[in-house]
């Protein structure tokens, strides 16, 4: 399915979804905006539902004046890390109508990046490497100079006379 | 839609002009001439800026060579993109790739040589991104990205020549600083993949199979190789440099091989082996072993190419799979195919009288004589036991008992397609004894005893008995290891972490610091009073009246018009 197709039957989709029953609490731009920091526990929980997350799971950016106010942090997960065989409502995105998205989700789409963590720590990462490559590059800076040398023809009379380095004589 | 007709022009076309570039490679090697055309564009007080080709034996052969292999790919596309391409939007990238390629071949300002380099960049990342999947749009991306940084090295090097030699001219500057070569030395290593650029060549492999054959084989990756053969004249006097080229184009060589043994991706196995190659001949080149160099350059384009196109037919028929462990399944229903690719392996395996055979043990019996040290003999023979290894690993997996693919789909190639595949095969096979009575005068030759000469046939028949008798593959127990060699030494790793972390934080960085600090700060102060004044004025215009919103906006431009 191309791009256009997808983004006009998610449209009609979406507005499907808003005028049904079953019609979820987040759907237009000012659903998700979000509302005042929660102080109290209270206003936790109520933060918590309108964005459908369960109470524990429901965690808000801090109040250091960015204006993220009630606004969920659903962590450092990228488009590539959710699973490719989920039956998404909106493929592109692989996520569900009604779910809060990430902050940054414009980042973290597929083709951008990937936070999806190796199988060895990023530290484990660079020691190997640096470790292979320096060893590797390092050792041959350090024998270099032992030639392996193959003679094509015996060894040739006067050698090295010029700078008297070698006799080849006993007079 | 594109039709066979199509198809079928554009090989006609290259055919043609593979036909003529023929002749006058023929023509410029027998007679031992180079040919300069300088069509002068515009002058700017003393400068002036020439379209200029500059045709040698090397830039006539190397540009007949593609033309064979972009013609023959003309056809092998139509079988292989028949699904895919529905119009000609694939055909027309592909020509543009290749005169992006000719454009870097022939071209001798170097102004204009980097609207080809540029080119080739850019249009192979729209070739990659063919099958537009998330997976082939991050994997064009990191190739575009590496691919502009050798662009912004390259425009630096322009720049440094523009600055002493206005002329632009390849062999006009004389600039042999540290700086200037070093930086040309980047350029053609991000382009040559060789380390630490090298993981943006197995994720290119995104591309429809044609490309790769194209890319892989003779065009993208070979073009820093070929443009650092050009410069010679100036890379060769710097020897830090060029002991530098050499340890590394080895490294790269050496984690290519042990990569490719570990690898169960058929398309990325000889992606490897391509990355192998690539190390090899950086490292005849830097050795001093200039038109040995060229010439294994050559040798490998057309086995690689080949090898490539065979192995497309084989996964057509196993629905794209590219896993190596179904490999005789696809090859019983294209027999034809199956043994074309023998050929090209047999090539690949350096095996007596065949072309990989002279350009390969010609490399080795020079460095076996230049005085290399023994490290660099250890390393470099190290990496002819991986090149037989993965050669006989797919020899190995296309004689297992055949497991078949649920819902496979058998496709017969028709005729054209086949004869493609047979011109490509037998030029393949007599190219290396042809081209050797070519540079039979420009290189050296050294009687060598029968040990050192059959060393590589007792390699090959080392392998050959150990799966013959054991009929099983080396192997690692050990996952990290495994890990380790699977991703270059942790290289690709590194680089796709690292590039992806670094985006992510920097720009939440960004918007954090500049969009909500430091413009929202500045913004909220004084001038926040006019703007808001401004737009609320506009606002109010426009949901009042129309007409009124236009004639402000036509007042307003009337009034820029007239201060500027």
């Amino acid at each position: 399915m191309n791009r256009l197709a997808l983004i006009r039957s998610s449209i009609i989709f979406n507005q499907a979804r808003s005028f049904s029953s079953s019609k979820p609490a987040l759907v237009f731009a000012k659903d998700f905006k979000p509302g005042p920091y929660p102080e109290t526990e209270a206003e936790r929980r109520a933060a918590a539902k309108k964005y459908g997350l369960k109470p524990e799971d429901y965690q808000p950016y801090p109040n250091d004046g960015f204006g993220y106010g009630d606004y969920p942090n659903l962590g450092r997960i990228s488009t590539d890390m959710k699973s490719d065989w989920g039956d998404y409502d909106d493929p592109y995105l692989k996520r569900n109508f009604g779910e809060p998205i990430v902050v940054t989700q414009e980042q973290l789409t597929a083709e951008k990046v990937t936070l999806r963590p190796q199988r060895v720590s990023f530290s484990n990462i660079i020691f190997w490497f640096l470790f292979g490559s320096v060893t590797y590059i390092g050792l041959h800076y350090l024998m270099w100079d032992y030639k392996c040398y193959i003679p094509l023809a015996p060894k040739q009379y006067p050698r090295d006379a010029l700078n008297e380095g070698e006799k080849h004589f006993k007079i | 839609m594109t039709s066979f007709y199509n198809h079928l022009m554009w090989f006609t076309f290259l055919f043609t002009s593979f036909c003529f570039s023929l002749l006058m490679s023929f023509y410029i090697s027998y007679m031992n001439q180079a040919l300069y055309v300088s069509i002068n564009m515009f002058s700017l007080w003393n400068n002036e800026m020439s379209v200029s080709f500059y045709l040698d034996y090397m830039s006539s052969w190397f540009s007949t060579i593609i033309l064979l292999i972009s013609s023959v790919i003309m056809v092998y596309s139509y079988f292989y993109m028949a699904p895919y391409s529905k119009s000609v939007y694939f055909l027309w990238l592909t020509n543009l790739f290749i005169f992006s390629m000719l454009m870097v071949v022939n071209m001798s300002n170097l102004f204009f040589l980097m609207l080809g380099w540029d080119g080739l960049g850019l249009v192979s990342f729209f070739l990659i991104v063919y099958y537009q999947n998330q997976s082939s749009i991050t994997s064009g991306m990191f190739t575009l990205l590496m691919n502009r940084l050798g662009d912004s090295f390259f425009l630096l090097t322009i720049a440094l020549f523009f600055y002493t030699y206005p002329d632009l001219t390849m062999f006009s500057s004389n600039l042999t600083d540290f700086l200037s070569l070093t930086l040309l030395l980047l350029t053609f290593m991000t382009k040559s993949a060789i380390y630490p650029f090298s993981p943006w060549l197995p994720l290119a492999m995104a591309a429809p199979t044609p490309i790769s054959a194209l890319v892989h084989s003779s065009t993208l990756v070979t073009a820093g190789l070929y443009l650092m053969m050009r410069f010679s004249y100036l890379l060769y006097s710097s020897y830090t440099l060029m002991q530098l080229l050499l340890i590394l184009s080895l490294f790269t060589s050496f984690y290519a091989g042990m990569n490719s043994i570990f690898e169960k991706d058929l398309k990325k196995m000889i992606a490897l082996s391509t990355l192998s190659h690539l190390g090899f001949i950086g490292m005849a080149f830097s050795s001093g072993l200039l038109h040995l160099a060229f010439f294994h350059m050559l040798t490998h384009a057309l086995f690689k190419s080949l090898l490539f196109m065979t192995m497309g037919d084989i996964m057509i028929n196993l629905n794209h799979s590219q896993d190596i462990r179904y490999l005789s399944s696809g090859m019983l229903y294209t027999p034809m195919s199956c043994m074309v690719m023998y050929v090209s392996i047999l090539n690949l395996l350096g095996l007596p009288n065949l072309s990989g055979y002279f350009s390969k043990d010609l490399v080795l019996e020079m460095m076996n004589y230049s005085s290399s040290s023994i490290l660099v003999m250890l390393v470099l023979f190290m990496n002819v036991f991986f090149t037989y290894y993965y050669t006989y690993q797919l020899f190995f997996y296309s004689f297992q008992p055949i497991k078949v693919l649920p819902y496979q789909n058998f496709h017969s190639p028709m005729l054209g397609h086949t004869l493609c595949l047979f011109i490509m095969a037998i030029s393949t096979l007599l190219f290396g004894f042809f081209f050797l009575s070519h540079i039979c005068s420009l290189t050296l030759f050294y009687p060598v005893p029968l040990v050192n000469k059959s060393l590589p046939l007792f390699i090959n028949l080392i392998m050959f008995l150990h799966l013959f008798l054991n009929t099983k593959l080396f192997t690692s127990n050990s996952p990290m290891l495994n890990y380790y060699f699977s991703n270059m030494m942790f290289l690709s790793n590194l680089m796709l972490t690292l590039s992806s972390n670094l985006y992510y934080n920097l720009s939440f960085m960004l918007v954090k610091s500049l969009e909500f600090g430091v413009l929202n700060y500045s913004l909220n102060s004084y001038p926040k009073m006019m703007f808001t004044h401004l737009s609320s004025y506009v606002l109010n215009l426009s949901t009042l009246n129309p007409m009124k919103s236009v004639l402000f906006m036509s007042s307003f431009m009337v009034l820029l018009s007239v201060l500027i």
